[in-house]
């Protein structure tokens, strides 16, 4: 089964290969060249003692825009990385058992003298693996770009930089080919499975960012005055240089979040108030302000939450595990309808 | 394989397969002798594709149950090492070469004969490096057979394997079947399906009719031949009699045509002239009637 699982596959497989060359060739000489001119003006704000500005004079020069590969001016690069577990999932997963299906040589190979479990497993792992394989190159390839921007803008814990880069890459590819290659295999049919692939993937790719990763180690969080937040988080604090800020929300005394229909009354201030510091105009047709001072005094305060940059890792580790034992789903599913179903 | 299976290819008993509400093919009952080549026939949607899926395991039984070989057809590389099986469409890997097919035949089948399989398509001058896809249907006919026979199986299942040939396609692969029995001596068991009675008729000598999907004949051709008769007599007589079941009545001008099956081995009578009739009639006879019988209802 080993040859003929390669036989059936090498064209793809080949593909991948080359698809892996070209972004190689597009991401290493860009990496290091941003690699470079970092470390040089690092050594060269060092000597004139102003390396506090280096990130702005580094944007400032231009070439910021390919810092990283999600950076504006690359959007199509960066859409290409994001949909990568897409593209194989739809391309490389659906057809694998449709398509014999479709030609009806799964009658063929089904009754050669292999048994259809032997045939199943050894196929799914040949294709799981190359897309694993595939999935890690490509995902250092973009780790490797994303390393001064990553150093520079401090932000690969958040949102698609998170998804772009690392392991957790491998996790998505290899899930949404089980889930391609199990559709295709229920719908015989390879644009049904394409949608369902699609939808049931980007479902999950929103969910898990938004309503599990905040989770995965219970945040942190620092508390701050209402209304003048970011400039009192004290320094060094791990709420700084790279964090994840989940999310952030002005509460009373007794922790409760704040009821702006009904604030306390003795806060409501003219809305064209300017000498009160820090007032907030909560209706929108401006006919209503609170005193942030006066909202401290009675022991109002911001809670933010947040992970700590230093558990990057572990949250790579979890989603990519998360992903990788979700395949089981549809793996099992697949290894059901085509042992139990009629050919 | 116990005393009382053997000699037997295929046995089924109350076989059947159901797709939602709708019977597939209901109460089979089968007798293959090992050895035999059989012609399962029968009218479109009379469940002969169906039975030969059930046989190989490519499909499972809503009822009843097969002895194959002396063991219930499943999945495992052993049972499907025994089976060659040729489905309708002759499915193969367009975009492969033959010799990729057979590559594949030598590395997933246990007793591969490659050198039966590349004598038998040189001989009929089918290019070996040629993708499949390129092929007449004819060459694809001969490289499905080749695959199936070159796993030197106990049996053979083809599924309407002429039904998209010309004529001369046909009688080439009907030839390369009849060598592969012939070599076989006896090792091999046929169940070849087709609507071409007169093919048939050449190449087997068991015959399997399927009606809606049940079965209304199985025996061999030589005792099916014995048991049938054309009846010709005057018209209106009574025509029943506990000596024959009627399949088919017809009236002409003064006369009545009886095809019937006899119930006892020596029939005479002075009614009746009694002529020996051939297979194509007596199938024809059985797929009228049943036809007659689905318009009643």
């Amino acid at each position: 089964m080993n040859w003929f699982t390669w036989e059936q596959h090498k064209k793809q497989f080949l593909l991948l290969a080359i698809i892996l060359v070209l972004y190689a060739g597009l991401s290493i000489p860009i990496g290091l060249h941003l690699w470079h001119v970092y470390q040089q003006s690092l050594a060269a704000c060092k000597t004139a003692n102003n390396c506090s500005q280096l990130s702005d004079e580094l944007f400032q020069s231009g070439w910021t825009n390919t810092l990283n590969p999600a950076s504006n001016g690359f959007g199509p690069v960066g859409i290409g990385i994001l949909a990568m577990p897409f593209l194989l999932g739809l391309f490389i997963g659906v057809p694998l058992i449709a398509n014999e299906y479709i030609n009806g040589t799964n009658k063929l190979v089904w009754t050669r003298s292999v048994s259809r479990r032997t045939w199943l497993t050894v196929k799914l792992a040949w294709v799981l693996l190359a897309t694993a394989l595939f999935a890690a190159l490509f995902a250092t390839l973009t780790t490797l770009w994303s390393r001064a921007g990553n150093t520079l803008l401090m932000e690969r814990f958040t949102g698609i930089h998170f998804a772009m880069q690392g392991i957790v890459p491998v996790g998505y590819a290899v899930f949404a080919v089980a889930l391609g290659i199990m559709f295709g295999a229920w719908f015989k049919r390879v644009l049904p499975a394409m949608a369902l692939t699609l939808v049931v993937f980007l479902a999950l790719q929103i969910v898990v960012p938004n309503v599990l990763r905040p989770h995965y180690i219970a945040p942190k969080s620092y508390s701050t005055p209402v209304f003048i937040a970011s400039q009192s988080i004290p320094a060094g604090s791990d709420a700084l240089n790279g964090s994840w800020t989940i999310n952030s929300q002005t509460v009373d005394a007794k922790e409760q979040a704040i009821n702006y229909s009904n604030p306390p009354k003795q806060c409501i201030i003219p809305p064209n108030d300017i000498a009160s510091d820090g007032n907030l105009i909560v209706h929108e047709d401006g006919t209503l302000a609170i005193s942030g001072p006066c909202l401290n005094k009675l022991g109002y305060k911001n809670i933010t939450n947040y992970q700590p940059a230093y558990r990057y890792r572990d949250f790579q580790r979890i989603e990519m595990g998360l992903y990788l034992v979700l395949s089981i789903i549809p793996i099992g599913a697949t290894y059901r309808l085509v042992l139990k179903r009629d050919a | 394989m116990n005393a009382g299976e053997t000699g037997n290819a295929i046995r089924t008993i109350g076989l059947g397969k159901r797709y939602g509400s709708f019977w597939a093919l209901k109460d089979c009952n089968i007798t293959i002798p090992q050895g035999s080549v059989a012609a399962l026939v029968g009218p479109n949607g009379a469940g002969k594709s169906t039975l030969l899926k059930l046989l190989v395991d490519l499909s499972s039984p809503s009822a009843g149950n097969a002895m194959v070989l002396g063991k219930i057809p499943d999945q495992t590389a052993a049972y499907l090492s025994q089976i060659g099986y040729l489905a309708q469409e002759i499915p193969l890997y367009s975009q492969m070469t033959v010799a990729k097919h057979l590559a594949m035949g030598e590395h997933l089948d246990a007793n591969w004969d490659n050198e039966l399989a590349v004598s038998h398509l040189k001989e009929l001058k089918i290019p070996l490096d040629h993708l499949v896809g390129k092929l007449s249907g004819g060459q694809r006919a001969q490289v499905g057979l080749a695959l199936a026979l070159a796993k030197k199986p106990k049996l053979l299942l083809l599924d309407e394997p002429v039904a998209a040939l010309d004529p001369l396609a046909r009688m080439e692969f009907l030839t390369s079947l009849t060598q592969a029995v012939a070599t076989a001596s006896g090792e091999l068991t046929v169940v070849m399906s087709s609507h071409l009675l007169a093919d048939l008729e050449r190449v087997c000598d068991h015959l399997i009719l399927l009606t809606t999907g049940q079965t209304q004949l199985c025996d061999s051709i030589d005792h099916i031949i014995d048991t049938h008769r054309l009846l010709v007599g005057p018209h209106n007589e009574a025509n029943a009699s506990p000596a024959y079941t009627i399949i088919k009545e017809t009236h002409a001008a003064n006369e009545t045509n009886l095809l019937v099956r006899l119930n006892k081995e020596d029939f005479r009578s002075s009614k009746w002239q009694v002529h020996e009739t051939n297979i194509e009639d007596i199938v024809l006879a059985y797929m009228e009637q049943t036809r007659d019988k689905g318009d009643e209802l």
